[in-house]
């Protein structure tokens, strides 16, 4: 009978040992390469904005092709905030009131719009002037990433531990700068 | 005992020694991760605040035939640009209780100008309710300023010029160092080389003192705030010095955050240029009577009848790059 249940636990702990530990560190291992992969795309991607100042259909699917080759689902959120200065009236309608300074204001504009201007709802190709979204040289873009998906990391970590992650993000990173340029 | 108890013995002994080994793997990679994502973020911002630097407003402070170098460094501009940049990077930007724990850890921001440098650091003042507060403020602008046994006193600049008072006659003067060399009475105008030398290092010298003193005053203030990490200068090499004061630039520090076991402590220089942009040539090839462009190098067989400033611009007006293999002829 002893002999029976020290086979037992043997079995168990040779599955626990050979496998399953082995398994849980490879997939973290594994969301650790994407990490590097996730960043090293983001920087690429924002900094290819930044000192061309435009962003192309043709940018954005090589960035997000490159993000998606770890597997993993992303959620990509891009802001560029454009920058104006803006003139100082008491009456906007009364061009005597002018108080002779200006202030400097940014307008935001998000993914959706960038989106629809890369991505029109017309069969104009991918190659066209019109689908280029230009952004001026002092300007700020920033991007967004993080994952919406479990991944695999997540998956094992929560197995062995018997933890509950949730929908907590694992591979996110924010990167952002100022546009250095106009090449358009 | 069985070879199935070997085996627990083993697994009993070894498991636990991986498990934590594996842990520290783990923070270590977290802690790299962090500092990578920290970094870019400095860079990022200093490079941003660098390219800002150069923004002007008025005519006679663009560099011109007199200087390649002289600009009147926009320092609020370029420190607003270094801040949004940083706190964009690090998600902060709607955060101000993070911005402002974040400004804990960057003792000091310098920006070198042609003719002295500024530091901007935490300073503490008395409030108009008689309260002692503590803010980032920028410290009066220090010139680059050299002085010998004589008494006589000069300031450098970034390049040649340089303002000199003559404790000899008692008077000032102001120009290029070779020319005004052969007349000054001052020994170090004479000597070009040495001029050279103790320009750069005077330069490095007064930035790299007057850094050390402000970090160190920024402990004291650390203590008081809870933050236990003795904040030194961090190690910058001659290269790197030397790079940095060719033009004028930004540097920033960032210390002490506490990540993992360690605490990241790190810097970045940042520059502004403006780098002359070559005049190209475009003209009709006499040979083929195509019309083509040309950087200057090989344009000499072309008849040259218009110049523009970029390729772009000379290509929208129908010409074509000229391949330029002079270099590969005999």
């Amino acid at each position: 009978m002893s002999n029976a249940i020290s086979k037992f636990a043997a079995v168990l702990l040779a599955v626990v040992v050979m496998y399953i530990y082995p398994a849980a560190e490879a997939s973290q291992r594994q969301d650790d390469l994407s990490r590097i992969v996730v960043y090293n795309a983001v920087t690429q991607f924002v900094d290819a904005v930044r000192n061309k100042g435009y962003i192309s259909p043709v940018m954005y699917e090589q960035f997000l092709e490159e993000i998606q080759a770890t597997g993993n689902e992303f959620d990509v959120q891009m802001e560029h905030l454009h920058k104006k200065y803006h003139p100082e009236y008491t009456d906007a309608a009364d061009p005597g009131t002018f108080q002779n300074k200006f202030s400097t204001v940014y307008d935001g504009y998000y993914t959706s719009d960038i989106m629809d201007h890369i991505f029109p709802n017309t069969t104009v190709p991918k190659d066209d002037e019109s689908r280029v979204y230009k952004l001026m040289a002092g300007d700020f873009f920033k991007v967004t990433v993080k994952n919406v998906n479990r991944t695999a990391g997540t998956v094992m970590f929560d197995f062995v531990t018997g933890a509950l992650t949730g929908e907590a993000a694992v591979i996110a990173f924010p990167y952002g700068g100022m546009v250095l340029n106009e090449d358009y | 005992m069985k070879i199935t108890d070997f085996c627990l013995v083993f697994i009993v002994i070894f498991f636990p020694v991986f498990l934590i080994v594996g842990y520290h793997v783990q923070d270590q990679r977290n802690v790299r991760f962090t500092e990578l994502k920290y970094v870019t973020a400095l860079r990022t911002a200093v490079q941003d605040a660098g390219s800002m630097l150069n923004v002007n407003e008025r005519q006679e402070f663009e560099s011109g035939y007199g200087s390649a170098k002289f600009f009147k460094a926009d320092k609020e501009q370029a420190l607003d640009t270094f801040y949004h940049t940083l706190y964009a990077n690090l998600g902060i930007e709607e955060d101000a209780a993070a911005q402002q724990v974040l400004d804990r850890y960057i003792p000091a921001v310098v920006v070198i100008d042609y003719d002295g440098y500024w530091v901007y650091a935490e300073e503490e003042y008395k409030g108009a309710d008689g309260m002692a507060y503590a803010k980032h403020l920028w410290l009066p602008k220090k010139p680059y300023s050299y002085s010998d046994r004589a008494g006589n006193l000069v300031h450098f600049t970034l390049d040649n010029v340089v303002e000199a008072y003559q404790a000899g006659s008692g008077t000032w003067i102001r120009g290029l160092q070779r020319e005004l060399g052969p007349t000054a009475s001052i020994p170090l105008l004479q000597d070009g080389v040495r001029y050279e030398q103790v320009r750069r290092t005077t330069i490095v010298q007064a930035i790299e003192d007057d850094l050390a003193n402000v970090i160190n005053r920024h402990n004291e203030k650390a203590v008081r705030n809870g933050t236990s990490y003795v904040f030194t200068l961090p190690l910058i090499s001659q290269e790197e010095w030397n790079n940095s004061i060719d033009d004028i630039g930004i540097l920033a520090f960032i210390q002490g955050i506490p990540i993992g076991e360690q605490a990241l402590n790190n810097y970045a220089l940042g520059s502004g240029r403006l780098v002359k942009s070559t005049v190209i040539k475009a003209g009709v090839d006499h040979r083929t009577g195509i019309r083509y462009y040309s950087r200057g190098d090989c344009a000499d067989d072309l008849d040259a009848a218009e110049t523009f400033t970029s390729a772009k611009e000379a290509a929208a007006n129908g010409y074509f790059e000229k391949p330029c293999t002079r270099a590969f002829e005999p």
